[in-house]
């Protein structure tokens, strides 16, 4: 079971609220590669695992992940205070805020909702720990490997 | 004659100002409406214990996750144990001092402040 713990695992102080930066970091809460994602990923996939110290490590990450959740949370919370109607107007947040106003829903930047379609759980150890190795992005993803790259591998 | 502040007095102000702050709590137009009043949790002090109590935290988690991998890392294995042992000191202040820290550390047999402001995303937590 779950005990929540009343502290944010890093804290979190944001000075200027700036909706341009919300709109981005969004991702980090509802989207494919974010943190709803991969704590549901890694919590749902321990339960199939066969050794002990997987089920652990994934039990371990998975709740790190739903801390992680927090802290972004936390980041957009007070990234959106104080906003003015023509802050949130002129900016790009304002298509989430039509429907959300500074609530914080789990979306993509997109505007896309969170989608369990971004997780992979197949009940087979070595599927899921590729899937797991691939949504960590321990497979470059930010930075796809030019073909000279690739060359001298 | 000069008006005394009595006791009765004082109490009374005090259920006054609950009731006004808790219907504040519904208005939309008071920015803090969902905050009640705040306990000790912000002064400098505090502060200062919670980032000791995070830095150890996270240091835990690390370590456990290593020795998840590494169940027989005897050096691992100690580290945690040094950790631990001092993170039940701070924890132990934190919580007595700044307020409860989960729902089962409630220590105060005087009033219940788990819902007490500020909650850890709110920039006065941090």
């Amino acid at each position: 079971m779950w005990i929540y713990e009343k502290k944010l695992e890093y804290p979190v102080k944001i000075k200027n609220p700036n909706p341009k930066l919300a709109q981005v970091i969004i991702s980090q809460l509802g989207g494919p590669d974010g943190e709803l994602a991969a704590s549901m990923r890694y919590l749902h996939q321990r339960y199939s695992m066969p050794y002990g110290e997987i089920t652990g490590i994934l039990t371990d990450i998975g709740t790190e992940e739903l801390a992680h959740l927090e802290i972004v949370a936390a980041i957009l919370h007070q990234l959106t205070r104080n906003l003015s109607e023509e802050q949130i107007k002129d900016s790009p947040f304002a298509t989430y805020f039509v429907d959300h106003t500074t609530g914080l829903y789990p979306v993509a930047a997109s505007g896309v909702p969170f989608d369990m379609k971004y997780v992979g759980i197949k009940g087979d150890v070595l599927t899921d720990l590729h899937e797991d190795l691939a949504a960590d992005a321990a497979i470059p993803q930010a930075q796809p490997l030019s073909k000279d790259r690739l060359k001298s591998l | 004659m000069i008006p005394v502040r009595t006791d009765a007095a004082e109490k009374e102000r005090e259920v006054v100002l609950m009731g006004e702050m808790r219907n504040a709590r519904f208005n939309m137009n008071n920015p803090n409406s969902n905050q009640r009043p705040q306990t000790d949790g912000n002064c400098a002090k505090c502060s200062k214990m919670k980032k000791k109590l995070q830095e150890l935290d996270f240091a835990i988690i690390e370590t456990g996750l290593y020795l998840n991998a590494y169940p027989e890392s005897r050096e691992a294995l100690n580290y945690y144990h040094r950790l631990i042992a001092e993170r039940e000191a701070v924890a132990k202040n934190v919580n007595e001092k700044c307020g409860p820290l989960t729902l089962w550390q409630n220590t105060n047999r005087n009033e219940w402040n788990w819902t007490s402001a500020p909650w850890p995303w709110e920039i006065d937590a941090n």
